[in-house]
């Protein structure tokens, strides 16, 4: 329980320390939002998760071309269409993603 | 169907569902005809609808309106049978929250979003999670953090974690909090281990202490405005959705033929059991069946496979966790599985306990199937056996019932660890009670076994 508290405290320390360089917040006088730490943790997130996303789609655009020219050395057709989303695994076979809409869009 | 304004639909001034003549229609109002027509004009309605995440719906008559500021009237398709998060096994909601992401990024390419993300929402028509509020979605502006972020958290994302980590029946308490589990309260009892995943620990443990540290302030939305590019925003979507799939959760023994074995029945008489429930159903006729202790779903399919809108209860999540399964994996459409303990069935909840029914209030059904059921409500939690037959006359027109008399190896199982103070339960004392309510129209022993099988009409 000591490990949870510290790791609590230091995780907590470390949000307000960056929120309080913040100026998107003032003090509120009659009217709580109860939506205002979720809307500020994602400003603060957002950026993160846009480069993660980026790197993502980067990093599958060149696993893309090389299992692509290793396909076609290999003279195997493969479907032009596929995207990402059908590059994640899914565990349980339980979910059935639909198919991604930029694939779609590029059969009209 | 009550006519008039239903009561779930009235938060969203954008528009409410009303009855009329028993037809549900949905009014659009002006102030969002320019979301609407996005909706329609850019092509993400038609889009949704082919690919099963949205509920279709037809134009109606103006005339239908129920107030001055009207822009549309539209009839949905009609959804077989509403249920709630809380009735769902675990595959369930993760497959609401799924299509809840998916929708989203859709959407998002389409320059629309949606506004809001309620469990709710979401409901399965066909076997597949399908978002049923056509008013969802607004225009999308570059720049705005995605409001209903908070929303998808407590209403996908913490249950699943709770369950994934810690224990299935955290599921019950949506039934609690009817806007999604407190953040605070899902990372109090989430363990210290899922702060080492990322997704967790910033859409949980992170999500809370920020909204305990800002509870007294609010946001200059102007100040706010930009700060969420469209990539940053399609990356939060996309770190939800990688982080729901990872979360787990299968029932123990994972083997799904190990999971149910009954061996009340030699081959013989179960099968004269699966003979008699498809004899009586086709004497019923019924177009909703609720197979009540539906287990698995081994007599549920009996109906299902006759074209009749079947739901499975079971108070069991692992059972409807295999049930809901196999409805996947056989892509059946006319099955539900779902969540109840018929001892504490759902109540209704929510504004002046309306806005999400009661079992009661969505029945009844046609039809019950109330199989091998009786003896666990009469011994296992002593409700008399007039009571059993009151209630579930109140559930069905059609009952299907099985009476399992004190002889039977289960019974005696049952029995063995406390006091017999059930004189009246027996076959005759059974009927007598059931005969108050219902006709007994047939009733037929099954083979090799001391069970008798009844069908009746209600009364």
């Amino acid at each position: 329980m000591k490990l949870k508290r510290f790791l609590s405290e230091i995780t907590s320390f470390a949000l307000l320390a960056v929120l309080a360089s913040l100026v998107l917040v003032r003090e509120a006088h009659a009217y709580l939002d109860p939506g205002t730490g979720s809307y500020i943790l994602q400003i603060l997130i957002a950026g993160l998760f846009g480069a993660l996303f980026m790197l993502k789609v980067f990093w599958g655009r060149i696993v893309g071309f090389f299992s692509k020219s290793s396909s076609e050395s290999e003279a195997i057709v493969q479907d032009p269409g596929q995207d990402m989303s059908d590059q994640i695994p899914t565990k349980e076979g339980v979910e059935s993603p639909a198919p991604s809409v930029q694939s779609e869009r590029d059969n009209d | 169907m009550t006519e008039g304004n239903i009561p779930s639909s009235f938060r969203d001034p954008s528009g409410f569902l009303f009855v009329q003549d028993g037809v549900i229609y949905r009014q659009v109002n002006a102030l969002y005809r320019d979301h609407y027509d996005h909706l329609l004009k850019s092509g993400l309605y038609q889009n949704l609808v082919d690919a099963g995440l949205l509920i279709a719906h037809t134009e109606a008559s103006l005339n239908l309106a129920r107030s001055d500021d009207v822009y549309e009237i539209i009839q949905p398709e009609v959804v077989p049978f509403i249920s709630y998060p809380y009735e769902w096994c675990f595959s369930q909601l993760k497959a609401a929250a799924l299509a809840t992401l998916e929708i989203q990024k859709r959407a998002l390419t389409f320059g629309l979003s949606l506004k809001d993300c309620s469990a709710y929402n979401i409901q399965f028509v066909k076997g597949k999670p399908t978002l049923i509020d056509t008013l969802s979605f607004e225009v999308y502006q570059e720049g705005l953090p995605w409001v209903p972020y908070r929303q998808f958290c407590q209403h996908f994302l913490a249950p699943l974690a709770l369950i994934s980590y810690e224990d299935i029946r955290l599921n019950q308490l949506l039934r609690v909090y009817i806007d999604g589990i407190p953040l605070d309260l899902a990372a109090s009892l989430l363990p210290l281990r899922s702060r080492f995943k990322l997704p967790l620990l910033l859409h949980i443990h992170l999500h809370a202490r920020s909204q305990r540290h800002f509870s007294d302030k609010v946001v200059d939305r102007d100040a706010a405005r930009g700060r969420v590019s469209r990539q940053s925003l399609l990356g939060l979507i996309d770190n939800l959705e990688s982080a729901i799939r990872k979360l787990q959760w299968s029932p123990h023994g994972t083997d799904w033929a190990d999971y149910y074995q009954d061996d009340s029945y030699d081959s013989v008489g179960l099968e004269h059991k699966k003979q008699l429930v498809a004899d009586f159903l086709d004497k019923a006729a019924p177009k909703t069946v609720w197979d009540l202790g539906g287990n698995i779903g081994l007599f549920s399919r009996i109906a299902a496979n006759k074209g009749m809108q079947t739901v499975s209860w079971d108070m069991d999540p692992g059972c409807v966790e295999i049930n809901y399964r196999q409805v996947i994996t056989n892509g059946e459409t006319n099955l539900l599985p779902l969540v109840l303990d018929l001892t504490n069935p759902s109540p209704a909840i929510g504004w002046e306990n309306q806005e999400r029914m009661s079992i009661l209030k969505r029945g009844p059904a046609d039809t019950a199937l109330a199989l091998a059921l009786v003896h666990h409500l009469a011994i296992s939690n002593n409700v008399p056996l007039d009571r059993v037959a009151d209630f579930l006359a109140k559930l069905c027109s059609w009952l299907i019932i099985e009476f399992v008399p004190k002889s039977d190896p289960k019974v005696q199982k049952l029995l063995s660890t406390r006091e017999d103070i059930f004189p009246n339960y027996t076959r005759q004392g059974f009927e007598n009670e059931f005969s108050r309510l219902f006709i007994i129209k047939r009733s037929e022993q099954i083979q090799n076994s001391e069970r008798t099988l009844y069908l009746m009409a209600g009364r």
